[in-house]
């Protein structure tokens, strides 16, 4: 997130008031004026308060954080300033650190972009003595290395690109550092423009003792913004016959914030978010991709059913029904859900993976090719959730079959009530048949009838559309379903031997993964050459290679088979590291084999073979006989550090989900395994459990333990509860078992 | 360009370099390190301008690993090492570093060049020594002032990479490179009456000394007092180094003291690794199959000054929670208490960390049996050499003492202790050993590497002797049940 500080003083106000052709249009731009403004005699942080008691021991305290944010036009352009100030207390070593460098740009990208930046920076010392630092001699010019800054942008059109290194000079331990970073933006647009959208906690890293964010706009500015979870509101402070708004959100001592497992601060802290956005006229107005007000000077705050009807009911023309579909289906016999199914993986094949092989040999020059779409007669391809919903929603009104559009919200960034960033919704299609089906817009592994769990059982809003389909006319609020634990399952089953002298442990593992557990790890795990061949076979359509013409097809063939190779290779060592992080011992001569790819069905299983070894760990020698640290075969458990055992905080866990483990030991020949009966552990209640059991046969000992997790939120009051069963996993994780020789 | 590196991180089939050598210009050309490279030289010669092609090719050449912790390239790879002694390009033959005293006269010169400001650091150096009884105390006071105070920044640019910046800046800005930290210092001691210099050095990483008059043998400066007979090596950029000892990094290594027109060229100590030395004692009893206990750890030397780098470097809010890391290893089967640190600002003293820890998981019972797994902390189980070819360089010479002692339960007698284990070469020396007085048993291990590495040629001992290390590690003391 970019965050911009400053302090505003009355002396601006006067100013502004008094010498309105100076200042009505332009902030000041030019170093001195800059200062004066922010440092000059009104600046009310001349003497700095007392930092609370309570705070002394903190690594540094936010005094004051004070952002300023003017949004201007002009003819051509968006004219934008921000300005930053804050005053903080170092008291250690880290502090001082953290503050002695600073990096700022300063670039010209012609015709798109300009962005200057000033900095200013004072040192008040325990004495009392204030010592400002000279920026522009301190100041190195470096050359940027950030290719962030040419992102996007054609490299002539880059006219100067300056990023300034700054080592603070004289800042020591007890200092208290005071300074601003003012930066002026200028965009280029013709008549719209949404900024990003800026989410976050109020509370940051360090404790703050008085923040304030002031948000000034000319008019075609729209602003959305809210506070959530009890961070305070914006407040309108213009000032009668003020030509432009001005808001401001202010909050007096606020606590550092925590990084903790399984939370989503922006729901659990007080937060605020806020987007702006330029819209020139009524025309302009309607094609920007945000939320906006009615007018400009009143703030958006939330969306209603009534607006969200307003906003997308002309938004899906179903009239995208292409040839190859209505051919591929015309013949078939199905049932309403197999045609719904059916037409998914179809799409997700020829609007999507179809095209994936030419895009990668383009992008990796496996061939000449410049634009491998140019192979395909009218090429379709949906990249875009708003694609996918037009192609698919079409489809199911050729079809006659009743559906609806959902808006959801992701869960880390809080409720649909709270919608305020027209970005952070996302569409899913869910089918009306007898038992509801969702439909998520497609990508290369995705799945009929998933949803992604960062929107499972959350409220959302569902969008009817009229009888005869042509537009909607109906927005709802609604439930997603979420996914039981039972459905996001994954099964290992590792098979143990040891090497005469149990120096070397074998590890034999097939892993069968389903629901979300599989949905993760498929593009991890399945490359498009593990896949691509049966699906052009499946959907009859011509494979990349024979689409090619003599000269290109002699190259991909030779290319195609080295970087087949490399990227397996790279593949191997990836999941060999993913797996080695399951473990605390090291695994050595690692293999993978796929056996089912699990691509045709949500719960078709994805499934495949590991094997690896384990030398000189996991057995403790005990004379003749060996201890074996039977339990860590089961990977690594979450273990919860006393102070977050304390937690206040809810409990916002990814999804419902279950682990089968089974290990079967090989039992060494002439060796007796004792101590087993201790790998019997049970712990169940309401928010999941743990459960395992050891059984002795002849030559094996087979142990099975059972972990899931009920759901994926729990409140804190029930954080006990998972401890319990977390607490009994960990401890399974630390048993061993003795292999006694005979 | 004052050396050339022939090898790459990648495989080479062959590389050709060719260096043209004018007439007018004297240059000497130093192979180093070809003897096990595939190298051959050729040479040319262009009399129409006058100009001398040596051309060294390099053939089936392997990527150079790696590995980390691995000496400076000019210690083992092949390179070329330019001595540009003269030329004659406008008639007159002008020396350029023809010996060492030209590459001082030209750092000197340098030098010379400053225009140091005593007045703006006195009043604050002698704030600094006012309560300093001794002279060194006073030299103690300063150098540690400086460590403190002043952060290591660098922006060495063009010819700021060679010339110290002068010693009001760095005192004003509080930061500064090797070479602004080492002029602030010598200022800081001229005020205070001492005679400072500078000091130019190669750090360990450089395989050269200044017999080679070439700018490539030192890359760092420091401050050397001379009082009397004694020389004081103060190198301010090594956070909570004491008075009286240099860093690994520097020790040994020939040193360029600035004398006016002339020099003075010395060495710094070598200092032994007992100076480093770092203990860990615990006393346990066993109580429901955990250990139960309290520790003692003393570190001294650089075992200290890293503790004490690492430690003041860490948010204050968080040092408690850090240190509880630092023993826990985020292993939850530890429990710390009543955590007692020393002074972590005093670089003099030793430094102890003392705290009571209970440990689950290190007793197993089985039977009548409880097995223990003495030691937690296992070091250097996982150096694994298997693949190493080149020095396995440690951040200063190892000395680890740990001593155990476990009270036997009343009702429990010894059954096994593990056998000791002892290896010694020139590089390492280890050894456990278990003793017993039939209540109590002894555990002590001691871990040294006296030169802060293992040679190239003492990595086939470190292979044999690991396999060994780590069975000892999975060796557990066994009692059983009965008097």
């Amino acid at each position: 997130m970019k965050k911009y500080y400053n302090h505003q003083s009355t002396y601006f106000f006067t100013l502004f008031f008094l010498c309105i052709t100076l200042f009505a249009y332009a902030q000041p731009k030019k170093s001195e004026d800059i200062k004066a403004f922010i440092w000059g005699e009104n600046d009310t942080y001349k003497k700095i308060p007392t930092i609370p008691e309570k705070w002394k021991n903190e690594s540094a305290v936010v005094i004051l954080d004070n952002q300023n944010h003017y949004y201007n036009k002009s003819k051509k352009s968006l004219d934008n300033f921000f300005l930053t100030r804050r005053i903080i207390k170092l008291n250690d070593k880290a502090a001082v650190e953290k503050f002695s460098e600073f990096n700022y740009p300063t670039f010209l990208i012609e015709g798109i972009k300009e962005i200057k930046t000033w900095m200013g920076i004072k040192i008040i010392k325990p004495n009392g003595d204030v010592k400002e630092v000279d920026v522009e001699k301190e100041k190195i010019k470096t050359s940027s290395d950030k290719a962030v800054y040419y992102y996007g942008f054609i490299k002539s059109k880059i006219k100067s690109d300056e990023i300034y290194k700054l080592a603070v000079p004289e800042l020591e331990i007890g200092d208290i550092i005071d300074f601003y970073i003012y930066s002026y933006e200028e965009y280029k647009t013709s008549g719209s423009y949404v900024m990003d959208a800026i989410e976050t906690t109020l509370g940051g890293e360090y404790p703050t003792m008085d923040f304030s964010l002031k948000l000034k706009v000319e008019n075609d500015f729209f602003i959305n913004f809210n506070s959530y979870n009890g961070a305070p509101q914006l407040k309108d402070i213009t000032a009668p016959k003020q030509r432009d708004k001005e808001y401001q959100l202010s909050a007096k001592n606020v606590e550092k914030v925590e990084s903790l497992q399984w939370l989503y601060p922006l729901v659990e802290y007080p937060s605020f978010k806020y987007q702006i956005s330029f819209a020139k006229s009524n025309v302009y107005e309607d094609r920007t991709n945000a939320f906006l007000s009615e007018k400009e000077d009143i703030i958006k705050k939330g969306m209603t059913s009534e607006e969200m009807l307003e906003e997308y009911k002309n938004g899906y023309p179903l009239k995208y029904v292409a040839k190859d579909i209505k051919k591929f289906f015309k013949e078939k016999e199905l049932s309403q859900k197999e045609l719904v199914e059916e037409a998914y993986y179809y799409m997700r094949h020829v609007y999507l993976n179809q095209y994936l092989e030419g895009v990668i040999a383009t992008e990796e020059k496996l061939t000449d090719l410049y634009y491998p779409l140019a192979l395909y007669k009218d090429p379709i391809l949906v990249t875009k959730q708003s694609q996918f919903l037009l192609r698919f929603g079409s489809f199911l009104k050729r079809n006659d079959i009743p559906f609806e559009i959902i808006k959801a919200k992701h869960r880390y960034d809080g409720s649909i009530d709270d919608l305020l960033i027209r970005k952070n919704l996302t569409s899913i299609i869910k089918v009306n048949l007898e038992e509801p089906i969702y439909v998520y817009p497609f990508g290369n592994n995705t799945f009929f009838n998933w949803i992604p769990s960062s929107v499972e059982g959350t409220k959302v809003y569902a969008m009817k559309f009229t009888e005869k389909y042509d537009k909607l006319e109906k927005v709802e609020k609604s439930k997603l379903p979420i996914s039981k634990y039972t459905d996001n399952n994954t099964k290992e089953i590792s098979n143990i031997t040891f090497d005469d002298t149990f120096s070397k442990i074998t590890v034999h593992r097939e892993s069968f993964l389903k629901g979300h557990n599989k949905v993760n790890q498929m593009n991890e795990r399945l490359f498009f050459f593990d896949y691509v061949e049966a699906e052009y076979k499946k959907y009859g359509t011509t494979p990349f290679i024979d689409l090619l013409n003599k000269k290109n097809r002699k190259k991909y063939d030779q290319t195609f088979v080295a970087y087949k190779e490399k990227r397996s290779k790279k593949r191997l060592k990836r999941l060999e590291e993913s797996t080695q992080g399951e473990f605390d011992f090291k695994i050595e001569d690692y293999t993978y084999d796929i056996v089912n790819t699990g691509r045709n069905s949500i719960d078709d299983l994805l499934n495949y073979k590991e094997k690896y070894t384990i030398k000189d760990d996991l057995i403790k020698r005990a004379g003749p006989n060996h201890i074996l640290e039977i339990g860590k075969l089961i990977g690594n458990q979450v273990s919860i550090e006393d102070n977050a055992k304390n937690r206040k905080e809810n409990i916002y866990m990814p999804y419902p989900r279950s682990y089968n483990n089974e290990i079967i030991i090989n039992i060494p020949e002439g060796y007796t395994v004792s101590g087993y009966e201790k790998l019997n552990m049970k712990v169940e209640n309401e928010t999941g459990g743990f459960i395992s059991e050891a059984n002795l046969n002849k030559d094996t000992l087979t142990v099975k333990a059972y972990k899931y997790y009920k759901n994926n939120y729990e409140l804190n009051g029930n954080w006990n509860k998972m401890l319990e069963f977390l607490e009994v996993a960990f401890q399974f994780s630390q048993e061993k078992i003795l292999l006694k020789k005979k | 360009m004052s050396t050339l590196i022939l090898t790459t991180l990648i495989l080479l089939l062959k590389k050709t370099i060719k260096v043209h050598i004018p007439d007018w210009l004297s240059l000497d050309i130093k192979e180093i390190n070809f003897d096990n490279a595939s190298i051959t030289k050729d040479s040319k010669r262009d009399d129409e301008n006058g100009i001398t092609t040596y051309i060294y090719t390099l053939e089936n050449s392997n990527a150079i690993p790696k590995d980390e912790n691995k000496p400076g390239p000019t210690y083992y790879r092949p390179h070329l090492l330019f001595l540009a002694k003269s030329h004659q390009k406008t008639g007159e033959k002008k020396t350029l570093l023809n010996n060492t005293g030209d590459l001082y006269n030209w750092y000197y010169s340098l030098v010379q060049q400053l225009k140091d400001d005593p007045e703006t650091i006195k009043e604050k150096t002698l704030s600094i020594i006012k309560d300093s009884q001794t002279e060194e105390d006073k030299i103690k006071a300063i150098y540690y002032w400086v460590q403190d105070n002043i952060r290591y920044i660098a922006f060495e640019d063009g010819i700021a990479g060679f010339k110290p910046d002068e010693a009001q800046n760095v005192y004003r800005k509080k930061y500064g490179d090797c070479k602004g930290m080492a002029n602030l210092t010598k200022q800081m001691l001229k005020i205070a009456g001492f005679d400072a210099r500078l000091t130019w050095i190669g750090t360990k990483r450089i395989a050269y000394d200044y017999s080679l008059p070439t700018i490539a043998v030192d890359n760092h400066m420091i401050c050397t007092v001379i009082n009397g007979d004694k020389k004081y090596y103060l190198d301010s950029t090594e956070k909570y180094n004491p008075l009286n000892y240099s860093a690994e990094r520097i020790q040994n290594k020939q040193v360029l003291i600035e004398d006016g027109d002339s020099y003075i060229l010395d060495k710094i100590p070598l200092y032994e690794s007992t100076q480093n030395l770092e203990t860990f004692v615990g006393d346990f009893i066993i109580e429901k199959e955990e250990l139960i206990g309290k520790i003692s750890r003393e570190y001294k030397g650089e075992s200290k000054s890293h503790f004490l780098y690492s430690i003041n470097n860490l948010k204050t809010d968080k040092r408690e929670q850090i240190l509880e890391w630092y023993i826990k290893r985020d292993d939850n089967n530890l429990s710390i208490a009543n955590i007692d640190v020393t002074d972590i600002t005093d670089r003099d003293g030793d430094l102890s960390l003392k705290y009571n820890i209970n440990q689950k998981n290190a007793v197993s019972a089985f039977e009548d049996e409880l097995y223990i797994d003495i030691d937690y902390y296992k070091e250097y189980k996982n150096l694994n050499l298997d693949k190493r070819s080149i020095d396995y360089m440690f951040p200063y010479k190892i000395f680890e003492k740990t001593a155990i002692n476990l009270e036997i339960p009343t009702d429990y007698k010894i059954k096994e202790l593990p056998k000791d284990l002892k290896i010694k070469n020139d590089d390492f020396e280890i050894i456990f050993s278990y003793k017993t007085d039939g209540k109590k048993i002894k555990y002590e291990k001691t871990i040294h590497f006296k030169n802060a590495k293992i040679s190239a040629n003492a990595i086939d001992a470190w292979k044999g002797f690991h396999y060994n290390l780590k069975e000892q590690y999975q060796k557990q003391i066994i009692l059983t049940k009965g008097k």
